[in-house]
């Protein structure tokens, strides 16, 4: 099973994707004779603490890419009864690995504002529930496995 | 707001719709263009009908679940 093994980076475990639009939607643009965005390199967090997973809105209007629907969301400053519709875009997203990358050819995601954090994307358990994921906060360590 | 037609729609279809629930709807408009099995079947149908113009995929839930974060995240404009 290929693994990442990372030291944390500003205290948190990080790691490197690449994003680029989704498999169905790379075809279209093909088949319409638009060019194929290439895929940004960026740096998320990995969160447990988030169902799905978040992508910073720039990275997402870099790519072009229009809402394909709405989802509510929960978040510690919504009212109870009160989730807010956040927008949901279809990405194509790769773990980066020196020797196997994985990918996700077509996922849903929300964007969100995130780079002041010094981060373009929170990975959430829909992604996590592909890997193993061990936190080491001992040593400061964090592995992926997937 | 985006697909503020399309979401009309799903929530008018929904009671014919909930025979299909777990699957992903595929909404233009005021139509719906089928229901899928899975979310990349869907957006594979969805792009190939619609082509680059807009369109909805939507899972069937008769209550939508909702997403959680633990930290606070800013809303971007629908």
């Amino acid at each position: 099973m290929p693994h990442l093994s990372l030291p944390f980076s500003a205290g948190a475990p990080i790691v490197d994707l690449l994003i680029g639009v989704s498999k169905p939607r790379a075809d279209a643009l093909k088949l319409a004779g638009h060019p194929i965005p290439p895929q940004i390199p960026i740096r998320a967090l990995i969160d447990t603490g988030a169902s799905c997973t978040g992508i910073d809105l720039t990275i997402l209007k870099t790519l072009g890419v229009p809402s394909t629907g709405t989802i509510p969301c929960h978040t510690p400053s919504t009212k109870r009864d009160k989730p807010h519709d956040a927008n949901q875009y279809d990405i194509g997203l790769v773990l980066v690995h020196t020797l196997l990358m994985r990918s996700f050819h077509a996922l849903p995601v929300i964007d969100a504002e995130l780079n002041h954090q010094g981060i373009q994307a929170i990975v959430g358990r829909d992604i996590l529930s592909h890997c193993l994921f061990t936190y080491d906060g001992q040593t400061q360590n964090f592995c992926l496995a997937f | 707001m985006a697909l503020e037609k399309e979401i009309e729609t799903y929530r008018r279809e929904l009671p014919n719709l909930l025979g299909n629930e777990g699957k992903f709807v595929v909404v233009e408009n005021d139509k719906i263009i089928g229901t899928f099995s899975s979310y990349e079947d869907a957006l594979k149908i969805g792009y190939e009908k619609c082509g680059l113009k807009p369109f909805l995929v939507k899972k069937i839930q008769a209550v939508e679940q909702v997403q959680y974060f633990t930290r606070d995240l800013i809303p971007c404009p629908i």
